[in-house]
Formats: structure tokens, sequence, C-alpha cells
């Protein structure tokens, strides 16, 4: 690729990640009917969702068993619910997971 | 005024913070590779700058590796994002109360790591730029950051996988999703979307089994709305929404 197509290319995925990310992010103070806040407050549980358990199951498009991350998963998940802690829960659980990772 | 706006941008970078150290380090794998790749220094930094989307950038690394058409690199950047049209809806109320320019400037920093610290922090406070802006602008740093490190001095950065690594981000997201879960449909919603998203990441590419995630979520909560009031940790956003 030439230095032109080069700038095209960045300047291209910038225009598509932008538009991605602008498109709804201002939406006009009607368009929000208390259904429609309902709908959106599960869209989180839905991303958050679609972050972690691909993650922990899915590597290289294959279906993967990984136990030391569904323990530290449960380790994250458990430290929530003792100390609501988003700091403590991971880093308990990361720290299982790089310790287990520096002994095996 | 100008102390709480102090306060609030400190906080951001202290919230982002645990998953800085993580984005440095995938940011400067990603230099790495883009100079494995033939990219020069600058244009992988130039990358990270303007396009700024990780898994957007490795695929396009990979798919100039293979010689790919510009065209189809932009598209799949596209596909692979798609999924932040669904992130900015669902943080639109939240943004209700910027300016238009504020708006338009904090869009290009909504990555995943920004979307879930923000949403987290505006489920207990009113949302406030400042806050976006100390977030944004320690991930953006960290990536932009961590990718002039990978051209620089890459053959000395350890290897994310071997130290295990790559969970920082699920730790991060799962820490921060437990806070969405306080109902038993939202747990079920939970369950039911990571079983969609695992069963489509095996044969869709990257980012839509994401979108597909988000729109069954939204779906179920527009069509079978909580029959409960409103729990006092989401009230107060919500709340400066309804009467912004």
């Amino acid at each position: 690729m030439t230095t032109l197509d080069m700038l095209l290319l960045y300047a291209g995925g910038t225009a598509v990640t932008y538009l991605a990310r602008r498109a709804f992010l201002r939406l006009p103070d009607n368009f929000f009917s208390p259904r429609l806040k309902n709908g959106l407050t599960f869209i989180p549980i839905g991303i958050f969702a679609g972050l972690i358990f691909p993650s922990i199951f899915v590597q290289g498009g294959t279906l993967v068993w990984q136990p030391l991350f569904l323990i530290a998963s449960a380790v994250c998940v458990g430290t929530m619910m003792l100390f609501r802690n988003v700091f403590v829960s991971f880093g308990a659980s990361l720290a299982l997971v790089v310790l287990v990772s520096l002994f095996t | 005024m100008k102390s709480t706006s102090y306060h609030t941008l400190r906080q951001g970078i202290l919230d982002a913070l645990p998953i800085t150290v993580s984005i440095i380090l995938f940011g400067a794998i990603f230099g790495l590779l883009s100079l494995q790749t033939g990219l020069s220094a600058w244009q992988s930094v130039l990358m990270s700058l303007t396009v700024y989307a990780g898994a957007a950038q490795f695929t396009a690394l990979s798919m100039l590796g293979e010689h790919a058409n510009l065209w189809a690199i932009v598209l799949a950047i596209f596909l692979l994002n798609s999924r932040h049209f669904l992130m900015g809806l669902s943080m639109a109320p939240y943004y209700q109360s910027f300016s238009l320019t504020q708006v338009n400037t904090l869009a290009f920093f909504l990555t995943d790591e920004q979307y879930a610290i923000t949403l987290n922090r505006f489920r207990s406070h009113p949302s406030d730029v400042p806050y976006i802006v100390g977030v944004s602008l320690s991930l953006y740093i960290a990536w932009c950051g961590g990718t002039w490190i990978g051209t620089v001095a890459g053959q000395w950065i350890p290897d994310p996988a071997s130290l295990g690594l790559g969970f920082s981000f699920t730790a991060m997201f799962l820490a921060l999703a437990y806070y969405q879960l306080y109902s038993l449909q939202r747990i079920i919603v939970f369950l039911l979307c990571g079983l969609l998203a695992t069963g489509l990441a095996l044969v869709l590419p990257t980012g839509l089994h994401l979108l597909a995630a988000g729109l069954l979520a939204f779906a179920i909560g527009y069509f079978l709305p909580e029959k409960r009031k409103q729990t006092s940790e989401e009230g107060p956003a919500l709340k400066e929404v309804e009467t912004a």
C-alpha cells in the first residue's frame, strides 16, 4: 500500500468508527419514552455479556475450556459480593490468573 | 465549581487506572505487530491516534498482512465497531445535558472500556464532562503511548498471553457488570445474552455477536419491562436525565 492508501485507510477507519460512536449519542429529549428508557437500561447487560462470555469460552473461533478463567471469574464475582469494590475484585481475580500463569 | 471539576476529572483518571496498565501493554503489542506487518513507526502511532479502536486495529493489521483491499478493511472496521451504535444509544440519556460540541468531541473516545467505566459512575452520580474526560484521556494516552512503546521497545515487552493479562479486560467487565445484575430478570438476560454471544462468536466476525447480545437485551427490556421500582443505585443518574 502506498502512503496515500494508508492515509485513506486511516481516514475511512476513523470515519466509520466515529460514525458508530456518535450516531445515537445525542437524541432529542422527547425521544426517551419510559419503555424505551427501560430497554436502554438493559443494553449494558447484553454488552457486558457479549464482552465477558466469549472471552472466557471462545478462542481463535473455537470453543475452549479454561478452568483458570472460570475460577478467576468466580473469585471476581465472589469478591464483588463481599466487598462491592471494583478495585479489590479486579485485583484479586487478575492476581490469581497471573500467579497461576507464572508458576505453571 | 472548578474544584468539583478537578475532583471528578481526577476521579475519572483514578477509576481508569486498573485497566490502563493492560491497555499500555496491548497497545505495545499492537505497535510491535504493526512493525512486523510492514508499517513504519509513525504509521502505527498515527493509526492509534486516529482510528483509536483496539480490536479493529488488530484486524486491520491482519488484513494488511494479507494484502486485503483498502475498502474491505474499512468495512471490517465498521462491522467490528457496529456495537458502538448500541453503546452510544444506551449512553444517550447521560449525554443529554452536554453541549453539541462536547458530545461531538467525547464521541471519539467511546471505547468498550470507557463505556463500562463511565456507565458504572453514572449509575450513582450525575453525568459530568470532566469525569468522562479523565477516563477518556487516560485510556487514549495509554493506548497511543503503548503503541509508541511497542514500536521502539517491542522486543522487551512481555507476552500478555503468557502472563494471563488478557483476563484483565474480562475481570474489569465482570466487576462492573455486577452492578447491573440486581434482579433475577437481569441475571437471566445476562446469561441468555452470554449464551447467544458465545454461539455467535464462533460463526460471526468479531463485534457482531456483541451487537446481537445488546439488541437481545434491549428487546427484552423494551417488551418485558421490569415490574418494580427503580433501585436507589440507578435512581439519581436517571432522575438527572429526566430533569435535564
